[in-house]
């Protein structure tokens, strides 16, 4: 007996019980790493601000790949809700803001499904669509979308997250654009030394949107001028670069 | 075997379908997970039979009575376990794997068994030597292990600073997080520091002459650098098999000692044997594999170590050797707050450890809950997890806590956040946040009212 197990090809046995399992795999993974995959890239192509319409078509692809993938995965989940967040974004680029209003509403009707209303993802959501409300001027809208999807950020990531700055301030410049000065600098005025900090993480459409909200603010109430002297523009403009230049440095050193 | 003791003490919380894992939607969330010996639906003596089966074939293992199949069982039996509770697994259990791994290839079973202790004597045992290949070829293996482990951690920022240590100390995974204070930290400062130092400098121990005595500084180096994490942070396994390493480090050195102590003079005998058919074949390719699947984060070559991991992980040996050099960003530190009102009586706190257990896996699985995950559960099915643990959470501290809560109440916790960096070693800049509360009767959770659960979400009905 002994003599026969050790005279057995173990070895042949484990390759052959590896490779049948292969097809498995290939097939199993198809769909959801084709998903991933998809999703990642269009919002990745996103992120950077694309807007010529040979990109947005590519964007248009990777996204209908995305759905394929989820097809092919049969069963209803989340999944769906990001690709609509994903398609929301891609109209708002074209300018279709019709579109990108229904797939906003689609991706948190989703994410409510399937994560719960107070759920950190349908509050980003939320916030992403009162992000775009806001920017289409429909600010009584956006307002209490911002309040209810804060106060779940914060319970999540913190208050001085990037993500949660970003949004403080959107509501800030929101306030402000309704002339609701006073609220706006509560809202601000404890946070402005943790925008300084983090302002490396944002773009400069949305730091100039700010500065000139804070700008405003500093004519209209008591809120304070920057200690850095000059104007707001400068001062977070100039903050960003820094930040920026900083962790550039810092990755060609590692 | 005191592994496998473990797996079934832990039996409740990960392996059966009462645990923290929601395994219908573990297997969708990590689609590769699903070959396994385990399925959705199987009965729990099915599942504990499994791992006694694995228990058992260690000790076939550990007396040396037919170790090879004693060795494939309790290896098959692990990998399985580790698929089944794939988004808990961590270093210690994958160490597992890899110790059982080598041991389907190294020469044992020939000396120093059962059998031979009845048949033979020690005196005559210390007189044999076996092929070296698969020995040689396993401190290949620690050269990966060592090399990955400590020189990764020379791109963390809290690791070049010397405060590693302490944040790692100070997270709740580590079993003495209580222990340490602001003042400790110089002395922590210089064990961040050794680690850095010697953690790669281990492997280069085996180069050295037999008996020299920088290798014998560099063995006491080891052992109390492999003592001392499962001391004061926990993951046991992984320390005790790099201590038992040890045991072939200074494989000379102890075959002189104990043939000295046998009086044994005579040339040592070779023992015929003959590795399996392709077997060396094999551990070259497995070495090749693993140490491509430890290039993360290089540039250029990076990219190559997905697939490299997932063939490690296809064939059953899935090894991660970037240890503790996520400290910059799984650096949470959470603190929660228990208050039970019973209907009809006062509130009371009652303690944490019925909703998470106090240990690395514990701390695991509250990492969902937090925004950072252990395993990549692939955005955002974060979400269903989260809803998932937190329901599965509050089933648990209703089980643990029957004789104080009465038959219906208010369970409400409270958890106090902080991430432990640089700017907050102390901890003082935290937030406070709900993580659940729910309204349980006698059956159990009767409806969570935070988080608001997804409508038809089992228990999780919406008020």
């Amino acid at each position: 007996m002994r003599a026969d197990l050790t005279n057995i090809r173990w070895v042949a046995i484990f390759a052959v019980f590896c490779l049948v399992q292969l097809p498995y795999y290939v097939w199993a993974g198809r769909g959801p790493l084709g998903f991933d995959q998809s999703a990642k890239s269009a919002e990745k192509r996103l992120a950077l601000g694309t807007s010529t319409a040979a990109e947005l078509e590519g964007i248009q692809g990777s996204l209908d790949s995305g759905d394929q993938a989820l097809e092919t995965i049969g069963s209803e989940d989340s999944r769906r809700a990001r690709l609509d967040l994903d398609l929301a974004i891609l109209a708002w680029y074209r300018g279709d803001f019709t579109e990108a209003d229904k797939r906003f509403r689609r991706s948190i009707e989703g994410f409510e499904k399937y994560h719960g209303p107070t759920a950190f993802y349908t509050s980003v959501v939320s916030l992403r669509y009162a992000e775009f409300l806001m920017l289409s001027r429909r600010y009584n809208e956006a307002l209490p979308r911002f309040r209810d999807g804060l106060s779940v950020i914060d319970n999540t990531v913190g208050p001085d997250s990037p993500f949660a700055l970003r949004m403080y301030f959107r509501q800030a410049t929101l306030l402000v654009y309704m002339a609701r000065y006073g609220e706006a600098k509560t809202l601000t005025s404890p946070r402005v030394q943790a925008l300084l900090r983090e302002a490396g993480n944002f773009d400069e459409g949305f730091l100039t949107q700010t500065a000139d909200a804070l700008q405003t603010l500093q004519t209209q109430t008591d809120f304070e001028a920057p200690a850095e002297g000059g104007n707001w523009r400068e001062v977070l403009l100039n903050a960003n670069r820094e930040l920026r230049d900083k962790e550039e440095q810092s990755s060609d050193e590692g | 075997m005191v592994y496998f003791g473990r797996l079934l003490s832990e039996f409740t919380d990960y392996t059966s379908e009462l645990g923290f894992l929601d395994h219908e939607l573990h297997r969708r969330l990590f689609w590769f997970t699903t070959p396994t010996l385990f399925f959705p639906g199987s009965p729990d003596g099915y599942k504990l039979g499994l791992l006694v089966v694995g228990l058992l074939a260690s000790l076939m293992l550990v007396v040396g009575w037919k170790p090879k199949i004693g060795a494939a069982v309790a290896w098959i039996v692990a990998v399985s376990v580790h698929r089944w509770n794939f988004a808990v697994i961590n270093v210690d259990d994958s160490s597992i794997t890899l110790a059982l791994w080598w041991m389907l290839f190294f020469p044992i079973g020939n000396c120093f068994t059962y059998r031979t202790w009845r048949e033979s004597s020690w005196r005559k045992e210390v007189n044999l030597t076996v092929d070296g290949f698969f020995i040689r070829a396993f401190f290949l293996n620690l050269f990966i292990y060592y090399l990955t482990a400590g020189l990764t951690k020379l791109w963390s920022p809290l690791w070049k600073e010397g405060l590693a240590l302490f944040v790692i100390l100070k997270l709740p995974l580590a079993r003495s997080h209580d222990w340490w204070e602001l003042k400790d930290l110089p002395f922590l400062w210089m064990g961040n520091h050794f680690t850095l130092l010697m953690e790669p400098l281990f492997p280069f121990l085996l180069l050295l002459p037999k008996s020299h005595p920088v290798k014998w500084l560099g063995g006491v180096a080891w052992l109390t650098f492999h003592l001392s994490i499962p001391l004061t942070i926990g993951v046991p396994y992984a320390n005790f098999v790099l201590i038992l390493a040890l045991v072939l480090v200074f494989h000379r050195e102890l075959a002189d000692a104990l043939r000295r102590k046998a009086h044994c003079t005579e040339p040592l005998i070779l023992i015929a044997w003959t590795p399996p058919w392709g077997s060396k074949g094999l551990i070259k390719v497995y070495l090749t594999v693993l140490f491509l699947a430890m290039l993360k984060g290089l540039p250029y070559v990076g990219g190559v170590y997905e697939p490299a991991m997932a063939t490690l992980y296809w064939g059953g040996v899935a090894q991660e050797y970037h240890l503790f050099d996520w400290i910059d960003r799984y650096n949470w530190s959470v603190a929660h707050e228990v208050t039970v009102t019973p209907n009809g009586g006062r509130s009371l706190k009652v303690s944490s450890a019925g909703l998470f257990p106090p240990t690395v896996r514990g701390f695991i699985v509250q990492s969902y809950l937090l925004p950072m995950r252990w395993m990549r559960v692939p955005r955002p099915l974060t979400g269903e997890m989260r809803n998932s643990i937190l329901l599965r959470a509050a089933e648990r501290f209703l089980r643990n806590n029957r004789e104080v809560l009465g038959d219906s109440g208010l369970v409400r916790v409270e958890t106090d956040v902080a991430r432990v960096t640089r700017d907050n070693l102390d901890l003082s800049k935290s937030w406070r946040v709900t993580l659940m509360e729910f309204r349980y009767n006698a059956e159990g959770v009767e409806v969570f009212m935070n988080p608001v659960m997804p409508i038809g979400t089992g228990e999780g009905r919406r008020e």
